[in-house]
């Protein structure tokens, strides 16, 4: 791994750091975010090449995917969509003005193109044209929540000591020694099953048993269930079917109305994308082999990252500190002391596949029998 | 760091355009709401979305009633009784016009679009 790789994963390493931290502070909202995990990619602009600059944002969006067990559903697609194009365009803005713009610039526009490129393809993977309904709310917050990042990032590149660090390359990065997690390619193979046969699945009351039975699945697989996401999906789900009525009126509330026909869509829908989710979890939990060049920086990434957040498990003081801390630490290589970590669990395969069995002629007899 | 002044003006421009983009987004997803169409039966109100085309069956006491939405537009295609006059009247887009089949007591309306989309001879109608 050459010194500008190490570098790389480095800062991916603590865009993954920052997007856990961001679940910590306490919002108003639940979709109310700052969007802390791009103060490193504004922090960057100046100094990494395109290339490296590219890198770091797959990086970033592969790397949140595999943390949050995304990575194999819609949420991957729209993810990655607003992180490369806001990215992109934040580096092409930077390289033809150069000192002509500041990182609030920056952050203004690139907070505009992500969310423009997320509502797009949210519309075009999961929610439908309507989503676009939530364009001038999602715009308007991501134009303020840009604006205070971007002023963070002008300050913390003037106070902070790493980015400095990071530029003159006196920082030294090691290689963390980590051990490899075991792998299941049967439980990654009885996962993809289990997509394809959520993806055939008829009706709501066999997509319902889908569900429940993918969320055991998950539990299977050690991955933790999150109430929060799905409940989220489902509401918004259904408050968008208000905008595409279809078929007989249940509750007329002024010149809306839920009907019979885009209720049962809004339900299948949000059902479906529930179970997808679980089988996503599941596929990250089989721990799929990484191979060549870019599984060899996508592991480093990651194994900085479980340096970055037990590092800062053991910090102590306010938010800043603790950061500014665990992230020195890390990169001078002082490694936190090994807190005894939760021992991880087998999979019990045998288990996982005859609920994969089960989902899959559950899926298949909807298709054949109804 | 001292920055040139052409940063404050390039940082302002580049606020001024987002928030003129998010005003015409605003303007354009909001005023796009093409309406919906509600169909009144003996048995219930029905709603559909005006944006889809779709072909629509409802049941009169006389029996069924087709109905075409097309191109953001309604109209009766063929209807379960004697005179077939309702399929003969333009189809409807615009709030305050309607189609109606009396015989099988079938009324369609326009909800959800706003006064203002309307045409003069909407009103003359």
């Amino acid at each position: 791994m050459s010194r500008t790789e190490r570098k790389i994963a480095f800062v991916a390493a603590v865009t993954l750091l920052l997007s856990t931290l961001e679940y910590l502070i306490p919002k108003p909202l639940p979709f109310l975010r700052l969007g802390l995990a791009n103060l490193p990619l504004l922090l960057i602009l100046d100094t990494f090449s395109l290339k490296a600059y590219s890198i770091v944002l797959l990086l970033k969006a592969i790397g949140q995917g595999m943390v949050s067990g995304t990575l194999f559903s819609y949420l991957f697609f729209i993810s990655l969509a607003g992180t490369v194009s806001s990215g992109l365009a934040m580096k092409a803005l930077k390289t033809t003005l150069g000192r002509k713009v500041s990182l609030i610039g920056c952050s203004i526009a690139g907070a505009f193109v992500s969310n423009l490129a997320q509502l797009q393809v949210a519309s075009l993977v999961a929610y439908g044209p309507s989503i676009w309904i939530a364009a001038p709310l999602m715009l308007t917050l991501g134009l303020v929540s840009s604006l205070v990042l971007g002023l963070l990032a002008e300050l913390y590149l003037q106070k902070g000591t790493l980015p400095k660090a990071l530029v003159e390359e006196t920082l030294e990065l090691s290689i963390p020694l980590t051990e490899e997690a075991k792998h299941y390619p049967a439980v990654a193979f009885a996962s993809l099953l289990c997509i394809i046969a959520i993806i055939t699945a008829e009706g709501l009351l066999v997509l319902a048993l889908v569900t429940a039975l993918m969320y055991f699945l998950q539990i299977i697989s050690g991955r933790r269930l999150r109430l929060l996401p799905p409940l989220m999906l489902l509401l918004s789900l259904i408050l968008l079917s208000l905008f595409e009525p279809n078929g007989k009126v249940l509750l007329s509330l002024g010149s809306a109305a839920f009907t019979e026909g885009s209720l049962i869509l809004a339900l299948g829908k949000a059902l479906r994308l529930m179970s997808l989710l679980a089988a996503s979890q599941c596929l990250v939990a089989s721990n799929p082999k990484l191979k060549g060049k870019g599984g060899a920086i996508l592991l480093l990434t990651l194994s900085y990252f479980g340096l970055l957040s037990t590092s800062f498990r053991s910090t102590k003081g306010s938010l800043t500190e603790r950061v500014d801390q665990t992230l020195l630490r890390v990169a001078r290589a002082e490694t936190a002391p090994n807190i005894p970590g939760k021992q991880k669990r087998g999979i019990n395969t045998g288990l996982f596949i005859a609920g994969t069995v089960l989902v899959s002629v559950i899926a298949l007899s909807s298709k054949f029998f109804l | 760091m001292k920055r040139p002044p052409v940063t404050l003006l390039t940082d302002i421009v580049i606020l001024g355009l987002a928030i003129a983009a998010i005003l015409w987004i605003s303007g354009n997803t909001l005023s796009s709401g093409s309406g919906y169409l509600q169909v009144q039966t003996h048995d219930g109100t029905y709603r559909y979305a005006l944006a889809t085309d779709r072909e629509i069956h409802v049941q009169g006491p006389l029996g069924d009633t087709h109905i075409i939405i097309e191109d953001g537009r309604a109209h009766i295609h063929d209807s379960a009784c004697p005179t077939k006059s309702c399929t003969q009247q333009r189809p409807i887009f615009s709030a305050r016009s309607w189609i109606a089949c009396l015989p099988n007591q079938i009324l369609l309306t326009i909800v959800g679009e706003s006064e203002g989309d309307m045409e003069v001879d909407d009103v003359t109608n």
